[in-house]
């Protein structure tokens, strides 16, 4: 069953994509799903899939231009559909795997994307993408201190970042601690560091991204942390120690390194809203199959109008979800029309859709556990899989607070928030 | 932390339950608190520490006579000292209440029964784990779920089906089986008569491992409780996972409400913030509701009223307690975020616990039944 989807704005591209991503996940993930909970620090099942997807079937380099050997999808018009379509169809799979793959290239847009393509780092970093060998990027943002503060750029312009970036002569020294990030207990090859020149100062001017290889003398991660779920996404503790890289490895440069990082927020609201309903279609697909096999009132569970019902609610959910994300995703390719994506308008959007998609999908999830009983909290249905992953999803990017007080400050010109 | 507490009515309080909820606080400091970080992947700690609150507190022996070594709590006593000892294990491991519930619950409904014996023998001799093999998915033969089938075979009764158990399937001793002889009626059957799959992974409630089970069994008559004792098991179910779910909302409370302290924005602490203070009233409203409403029940079944309505107000207080102990989990883990979803942050095993209860409730079912009795919704006849 295909839900909502205007198909007149569909790209070329997004058809190979899907039936590239359904061959890996029936192939490579169906089969070890179930394995990748006691996975969650040694990656056995979870790193060979992610090698495939990223390296055999070349997902690795997709975002960077064809000049470089990618496949240019930042430089395309249908950058948002693309985005959105891939994390969808991989999050069906696993929303772990998929944010491990949006966060490989969420970094990366910053430089990749059109206006703003950085061809300097585009032909340093494509290298290090084209090898023949997996290699993971990861947003180092979050702090100890302050938690997803450093997202809260309109307001808080970068004040509480204490990851201090000091330009030497033609190297950046960077020194700080972070947390959390996707892809780090080891996974990462190289990190995009939000820092500041100059701590305590709320100036745009002052935030700081620069790229990080992990190897450099001076990167530490610490072990991943145990979770709830998400397995498939190793969390841990970075530390910069003196770190220097060289100077040209900032993103772009005073202001301009805040403007474009809004990007990540935009981008980030629609792969976690994608994947999230990539969950969705899936628990769909399980409640279609289970509902109609195990029986209630002597009739197949969904032929009963009490479980029909939510069913119905169910599926209306994702019908209306799928519609937004490719709303969303749609206002992203296009903006001479919709407006720059780093725009507070569009980062407004992108945290509308991203509250609302992940409450709409924890809710899915928590009816679809609820309506399968002790089926639905058995492991070898997977839809408490989906319920336990979700939740991450949620929570990411400064969760529900911060979503609701960037889409009030838009909508109702909040000026104290 | 939370500062105000919510004091128990002055029916539900006696010394009994004083005694053991005393009791219970140290076991959970002792036994659970240091180990609660693994107890999740190391099975032998719940083992462990279920032993000691079954045997060694005697637990599994509140029902048992005194002359057989038990407590000898009468029904007159059971519902307040069920309230304030689940309220306390539900700080500590909801997976260790979920086990005893189906003890306590299964012992109650033999009460006054020829199976009565049968149930005190287990609980006197060692430690014992009672399993409840509700109706399964199938047929409709009873309220829409299939019971297991009971024919009569001379003076003994034989007891089939397949499916699995509410909880404990692969360690119980004793199995209560849902059948329909005479009616509904339980069939209580000794470990040695069950089949045993493999252990199913699930969410959350470790402690109890469960598994698919396949019975074959004729049990001599004496051990099939007719009647409304079935009724009885489900109350009391129901007010055990009440309670537990009370005590687990409480401690998200405490674990978010430390958080809330510590953890500052914009200069204050989160808690001083109106967008995370709502939430934080949402989180405590939640929890001293499902108290109440706990309490209610307990105090409710002291008086003299209709099987049929304390039946219906269990479930009612059930599906209240185990929805707001959810809720006050996943509410205060979007306020903790990543915190909150780390198994170091102990919040999330609250989480997947209560959301493991709240399905195992059978949420749409049970509104059916609601709307039976308060509306005579004629669902299940014809």
């Amino acid at each position: 069953m295909e839900f909502a989807r205007v198909r007149e704005f569909e790209s070329p591209l997004e058809k190979y994509l899907a039936e590239m991503i359904k061959d890996w996940g029936e192939k490579y993930v169906l089969p070890y799903r179930r394995e990748f909970d006691e996975d969650w620090k040694e990656h056995r099942y979870v790193e060979p899939a992610l090698e495939k997807l990223m390296v055999d079937y070349g997902f690795q380099i997709a975002v960077f231009p064809e000049e470089f050997g990618g496949w240019g999808f930042g430089n395309s018009d249908y950058f948002g559909s693309v985005t959105a379509r891939l994390m969808e169809e991989i999050g069906r799979y696993d929303t772990g795997i998929a944010v491990s793959v949006g966060v490989t290239f969420w970094p990366l847009f910053m430089i990749t994307v059109k206006p703003h393509v950085n061809y300097d780092l585009c032909a340093e970093f494509s290298q290090l993408f084209a090898r023949k060998k997996l290699t993971i990027a990861a947003n180092a943002m979050t702090e100890p201190q302050g938690g997803s503060d450093i997202e809260n750029l309109d307001e808080l312009k970068g004040k509480t970042i204490r990851t201090t970036a000091v330009l030497e002569g033609d190297e950046w020294v960077i020194n700080g601690h972070k947390l959390w990030p996707t892809n780090t207990g080891g996974v990462a090859d190289l990190f995009g560091v939000v820092c500041t020149t100059k701590p305590g100062e709320a100036d745009e001017k002052h935030f700081t991204y620069i790229y990080v290889p992990a190897t450099l003398p001076g990167v530490k991660q610490g072990e991943p942390y145990r979770k709830a779920g998400m397995a498939a996404d190793k969390n841990s503790d970075i530390w910069f120690d003196n770190v220097r890289v060289p100077k040209y490895y900032r993103a772009w440069g005073e202001g301009l390194d805040a403007k474009y990082f809004r990007e990540i927020i935009t981008t980030g609201c629609l792969g976690s809203a994608a994947m999230a309903l990539g969950a969705m279609e899936n628990i769909y697909e399980i409640l279609y199959e289970k509902c109609s096999e195990l029986r209630y009132r002597g009739k197949p569970l969904k032929e009963n109008t009490a479980v029909a019902a939510v069913l119905a609610d169910i599926a209306a959910e994702i019908e209306v979800s799928r519609a937004a994300v490719y709303t969303y995703a749609r206002m992203l390719d296009r903006p001479d029309i919709y407006g720059e994506r780093y725009s507070a308008e569009m980062v407004a959007r992108g945290r509308a859709l991203k509250l609302k998609v992940c409450d709409v999908c924890c809710d899915v999830a928590r009816k679809a556990v609820d309506l399968l009983s002790h089926y639905g909290i058995d492991r070898n249905f997977d839809i408490e899989k989906h319920w336990r992953d979700v939740k991450m999803i949620q929570l990411w990017m400064g969760g529900r607070q911060l979503c609701q007080m960037d889409v009030a400050r838009h909508f109702y010109d909040c000026k104290q928030l | 932390m939370m500062r105000a507490k919510l004091d128990p009515l002055a029916e539900l309080r006696s010394d009994t339950a004083e005694m053991i909820t005393r009791s219970i606080k140290e076991w959970a400091e002792k036994e659970v608190m240091p180990y609660r970080h693994e107890i999740d992947d190391n099975f032998e700690i719940s083992e462990r520490a279920m032993k000691k609150l079954f045997v060694d507190i005697g637990m599994q022996k509140l029902i048992v006579p005194e002359s057989a070594g038990g407590a000898g709590v009468s029904f007159d006593e059971l519902p307040p000292i069920v309230y304030h000892s689940f309220s306390e294990i539900g700080k500590a491991d909801a997976g260790i209440g979920f086990v005893l519930s189906a003890l306590v619950a299964s012992s109650a409904s033999a009460i006054g029964s020829e199976a009565f014996d049968f149930i005190v023998d287990r609980l006197s001799s060692s430690f014992c784990r009672i399993s409840i093999m509700p109706p399964q998915f199938g047929n409709d033969d009873f309220r829409g779920f299939e019971l297991a089938k009971a024919v009569e075979k001379g003076d003994k009764v034989r007891i089939k089906c397949y499916g699995r158990p509410l909880n404990s399937g692969f360690d119980a001793d004793v199995f209560v089986v849902f059948c329909n002889y005479d009616g509904v009626s339980l069939a209580l059957l000794d470990g040695e008569e069950v089949e045993r799959g493999e252990i199913v992974k699930t969410a959350g409630l470790i402690a109890s491992r469960n598994c698919d089970v396949k019975i074959r069994a004729e049990v001599e008559k004496s051990r099939i409780i007719k009647g409304d004792a079935w009724k009885r098991l489900e109350v009391y179910l129901n007010l055990c996972l009440s309670s537990l779910c009370v005590g687990s909302a409480m401690d998200s409370c405490r674990i978010v409400g430390d958080w809330a302290e510590k953890r500052f924005i914009r200069g204050k602490p989160l808690k001083d913030n109106t967008v995370d203070a709502e939430v934080l009233g949402e989180v405590a409203k939640e929890a001293i509701e499902a108290n109440m409403a706990a309490q209610f029940l307990a105090k409710t079944m002291l008086e003299d009223r209709s099987d049929d309505e304390i039946h219906a107000l269990s479930k009612i207080t059930a599906l209240k307690c185990s929805r707001a102990a959810f809720n006050v989990a996943d509410r205060a883990m979007e306020l903790m975020a990543s915190q909150g979803y780390a198994r170091e942050g102990l919040l999330e095993k609250q989480w997947r616990d209560t959301k493991s209860i709240a399905a195992l409730l059978k949420q749409q079912h049970s509104l059916l039944e609601l709307s039976e009795r308060f509306f005579a919704s004629k669902l299940w006849e014809g």
